[in-house]
């Protein structure tokens, strides 16, 4: 899997040192990430235990601060851990900043304390969303300070995507001559485009493009809303429209969970082939969904306010449209081309090629369910139910989360000198799926029951539902933990690699014709 | 069996064959060159495509006639409706009427006096049957008939603080008393 020889001509990139800082960047993002994911779902299973009457008057006074912790932290975790893996693998292509990304680290530091000091202090829970005017009016549940720190949380997470996205849109078109070459425009016209001496996109470099594109006008909107929201702290008499806040957070928050899944998808691309040992290429259509998939994005977030009849109704038909339209595209492409890639290639079930199949098919069954709640028709009956937990957590913990886990392993000989326990790891992805498919199947079988969402105490009669899901979110638990002390043992063994300067073999365009 | 289960059915036969076709494809442990995978996999990925394609424009087409809005809801409910003013608060609904007929529609006039509030209407199975959001500055209608004559239950499904599990009314349509018809709760635990 590692390898020190390096086919690009550029310097930097061979520079021993930058690939030293490189690795151990990673290394402090990986154990960091990992060690929030463990915490972070500590705070869901708390929220199951707390929901089948466990812990009886808990529920009460704490349940909605851990769900806004819960909450904030895993979409930033899932986003800012794609990010951490696609800055790995770009860092290698691209001479991204180290100095920056080094601040970059820093500044989610000091954003994970300051969610721990608006939750777990505060007592702020609003859930991530937080909707206009609850952090304001919220009968004595938190004090209005709460939200300040939680606010700068927030920009700080939005701040450090777009300075990474930012940076890699300006060294991509340093590289590849323009924005349309990083999007592979060129096979529009000509399927098969000839060799003009430059360098062509690559899948990777495609989704990490929408991501940046699609995240700069969420930042930018997003940041309008934090301003409007500071604002009404300090100028308690200000006041804004509730329907225009709730356009502004979804505007931004649906941004927020689809980039961190465009860039699993990224990783995906980058890192299934290596295992399948079959090239995964640029095609026509894929540049033709990813296109798709971006324009129609800055349309699809209206599905979240299909109840908010006051919009027009011409914007929710708008809603439901574009996001039909950003769903296929980016998930049947990716996926489609994923099997194939698997199909008979006689591939090997090690740990970081097994979660990140795992992701793929929590992708596809969670988007699946995410798709039918797009439908206007449908959400009538199943929004804000624990149906929209169960796609969601299908997603992002079943999906997202699995290409996170993948990418671990797939980069930790490369980045800490060292290998992982495959039978460990195979061990660990059978509990977390078996465990991680029974918390899903139990939220969208508690939707069917019209159990609502965000509830601290569940509808008489529905324990039971909350308790199976806990078991499974134990046995997602003890999966992490398995891993984690694999990693932990693993580290205070010896290095293989004491110079610190290897790197993943992760070629950027592959012989073979192009894949399905 | 009701609308969710109806969704949940076809989600389980959705997500079923894809879980189906990953497992099988893990599974399958033969191997192939990628030359030969690549021909099948480009007249796959053709009907693929085609078969979602066409399965999309038709879902979009029929799902627009379940639109729970009322240029549709109007049309499919004839008659004039029954008008029920709601004010959902911290952490409780107020409706105007308490007790409504079967035999016409029902408009909800629904909105949020301090934050916004999750105005869902279940019936006694325990299925939400509609609902809308109660968004303070807003007045969102919704349009339902409730034929079927019983006790309803509000809960609220959108985070609103600390009582949010806890906040609910019930209302019953069906026989009504004169009084009850006509005069309403009278704030939030008259009709609880």
């Amino acid at each position: 899997m590692t390898t020190t020889p390096v086919a690009s001509g550029d310097d930097v990139l061979r520079d021993p040192a930058r690939l030293r800082t490189i690795n151990r960047l990673t290394a402090v993002w990986v154990i960091t990430g990992f060690v929030l994911l463990l915490i972070l779902g500590l705070a869901g299973l708390l929220m199951r235990s707390i929901q089948s009457g466990l812990l009886g008057g808990l529920a009460l006074t704490w349940f909605d601060a851990i769900l806004t912790f819960h909450g904030i932290g895993m979409v930033s975790l899932v986003a800012l851990g794609m990010m951490a893996g696609c800055w790995y693998i770009f860092a290698q292509r691209l001479p991204m900043s180290t100095r920056l990304w080094t601040v970059c680290y820093l500044a989610t530091v000091v954003a994970v304390v300051l969610v721990i000091i608006s939750t777990l202090i505060g007592k702020f829970g609003t859930g991530w969303t937080f909707l206009y005017p609850l952090p304001y009016s919220n009968q004595g549940g938190w004090p209005v300070w709460s939200f300040v720190p939680f606010l700068l949380a927030v920009t700080i997470v939005v701040l450090v995507i777009l300075a990474i996205d930012l940076e890699f849109l300006y060294r991509g078109v340093k590289k590849y001559g323009s924005l349309g070459r990083m999007y592979g425009l060129e096979y529009l016209a000509d399927p098969h485009p000839a060799d003009d001496g430059r360098p062509r996109t690559d899948l990777m470099t495609i989704a990490m493009t929408t991501t940046a594109l699609t995240w700069i006008p969420a930042a930018l909107l997003g940041a309008v809303l934090v301003v409007l929201e500071l604002i009404q702290v300090f100028v308690p008499t200000f006041t804004t429209s509730a329907l225009l806040a709730k356009n502004l957070t979804f505007f931004a928050g649906h941004m927020l969970v689809n980039v961190a899944l465009y860039m699993g998808a990224g990783l995906l691309y980058a890192i299934l082939p290596s295992y399948t040992k079959r090239p995964w290429k640029v095609a026509r259509y894929v540049v033709i969904g990813w296109l798709a998939t971006t324009v129609a994005l800055w349309f699809a977030f209206y599905h979240h306010l299909y109840q908010d009849f006051a919009q027009p109704d011409s914007v929710q038909v708008i809603g439901q449209l574009f996001s039909y339209v950003s769903a296929f595209p980016a998930l049947v492409v990716t996926l489609l081309g994923g099997v194939m890639l698997v199909w008979r290639s006689g591939i090997r079930w090690t740990p970081a090629p097994t979660f990140m199949y795992l992701g793929m098919t929590g992708w596809a069954i969670g988007g699946t369910g995410a798709i039918m709640d797009s439908t206007a028709g449908v959400n009538q009956f199943m929004h804000n139910t624990l149906w929209v937990a169960g796609h969601f957590h299908a997603i992002m913990a079943m999906g997202v989360m699995m290409f996170f886990l993948g990418t671990m392993y797939h980069v930790f000989p490369a980045v800490f000198g060292r290998h992982l326990s495959d039978r460990v790891g195979q061990r660990a992805a059978l509990l977390i799926g078996v465990g991680g498919y029974t918390v899903v199947s139990v939220f969208f079988l508690s939707g069917i029951f019209s159990e609502p969402r965000r509830y601290a105490v569940q509808l008489p009669g529905t324990e039971w539902l909350a308790l199976i899901g806990l078991v499974g979110a134990i046995l997602v638990g003890i999966g992490g933990l398995l891993i984690a002390g694999n990693v932990f043992s693993v580290l205070r063994g010896p290095v293989a690699n004491p110079d610190g300067t290897e790197r993943l073999e992760q070629p950027e365009t592959q012989p073979g014709p192009a894949t399905a | 069996m009701s609308v969710q289960w109806v969704i949940g059915l076809g989600f389980l036969i959705m997500a079923g064959c894809l879980a189906a076709v990953f497992v099988y494809v893990a599974r399958d442990t033969r191997t192939q060159s990628w030359d030969e995978i690549y021909e099948r996999a480009a007249v796959l990925r053709r009907r693929w495509f085609r078969g979602l394609l066409v399965f999309a424009v038709v879902a979009f087409a029929v799902s627009m006639t379940w639109l729970p809005y009322q240029f549709v809801r109007s049309a499919e409910l004839p008659g004039t409706p029954t008008k029920v003013a709601v004010s959902g608060h911290q952490f409780a609904w107020d409706l105007s009427k308490n007790c409504l007929p079967s035999t016409s529609p029902i408009e909800f006039e629904v909105t949020g006096a301090d934050v916004t509030h999750g105005f869902a209407i279940y019936d006694e199975s325990g299925s939400i049957v509609g609902q809308t959001q109660a968004m303070p500055g807003f007045t969102n209608v919704l349009l339902v008939s409730l034929s079927k004559p019983g006790t309803y239950t509000i809960h609220c499904t959108e985070l609103c603080g600390v009582g949010h599990s806890f906040m609910k009314q019930t209302f019953t349509v069906g026989s009504c008393g004169s009084s009850a018809s006509s005069g309403g709760c009278g704030g939030s635990a008259g009709c609880a």
